[in-house]
């Protein structure tokens, strides 16, 4: 009865940890490339959680550096900016 | 309602009631702690582009912390001596959560996208609503478990003449 008692937490315990890695995306190929920065002329990948249609543009800026703000992209030309839910830079890990 | 009914109404529900408020805890807590864990730069992102954190400092903190907090939990709610510890331990994390989604909700200048896992489907607002559940199971779990401690304390003295 005992074991009992213990054995739907455990259950539980164990749905959880198969759901948790079920449900990451952070085996994709492009899951750390959601959009691209343009820096001296080089495009980078950056991680951002940004898309085609919000209110603000989706613009980041390297942990480090703050006087620099760079437009996310959706790919690597100036065609296709990102917008974001935020009115202020990202600040991301410096993708180079 | 007598309070031998009320003792028989505890008696026949409260155990389940009670088991399947600790596994949701459980599996909540596991599944938010490995995917904090397992996206790890995701989550510190989030945590360092919120509008209640103005520093690094805390969002590289609680990058850890939280998820480790949440196993150690999760671990103390699954061990039955140690089941009310975790309950309150839950309670406190809940508690912890919705003062912070309730920040984004009504006083956050802007409202940041937090991505990731399951629960990233819900609105910050659902989210709210969500903790809120929680929040008031946790509190609804300790009482069943104080009150069903109680009572096989009282069964326990009735029968032998001394207490558990």
């Amino acid at each position: 009865m005992k074991s009992f008692k213990l054995m739907l937490p455990m259950l539980a315990f164990v749905l959880a940890i198969g759901a948790a890695f079920a449900f990451t995306s952070s085996t994709e190929v492009d899951f750390y490339a959601n959009g691209y920065i343009q820096i001296d002329g080089m495009w980078h990948q950056v991680e951002v959680d940004c898309e085609q249609q919000a209110a603000f543009d989706c613009v980041v800026q390297i942990e480090g550096e703050p006087e620099e703000t760079y437009q996310v992209y959706a790919e690597e030309n100036t065609s296709t900016p990102l917008k974001g839910t935020a009115p202020v830079p990202k600040v991301i890990s410096d993708p180079r | 309602m007598n309070t031998h009914r009320l003792n028989q109404f505890i008696k026949k529900y409260s155990k389940v009631t009670l088991e399947i408020i600790i596994s949701i805890f459980v599996l909540i807590f596991v599944y938010a702690a490995l995917t904090k864990l397992i996206e790890g730069d995701r989550f510190y992102n989030n945590l360092n582009n919120s509008p209640i954190f103005e520093s690094s400092f805390f969002a590289s903190t609680l990058s850890w912390l939280i998820p480790s907090l949440e196993v150690v939990v999760s671990l103390f709610i699954i061990k039955q001596k140690t089941r009310l510890i975790g309950l309150y331990g839950a309670l406190g994390l809940m508690l912890v959560f919705t003062t912070y989604v309730g920040g984004i909700v009504f006083y956050s200048p802007y409202i940041p996208c937090s991505c990731g896992g399951v629960i990233s489907l819900l609105s910050w607002p659902q989210h709210l609503i969500l903790n809120i559940c929680l929040l008031a199971l946790a509190i609804l779990g300790i009482l069943l478990y104080i009150k069903r401690k109680k009572l096989a304390n009282s069964l326990y003295y009735q029968s032998t003449g001394e207490f558990l």
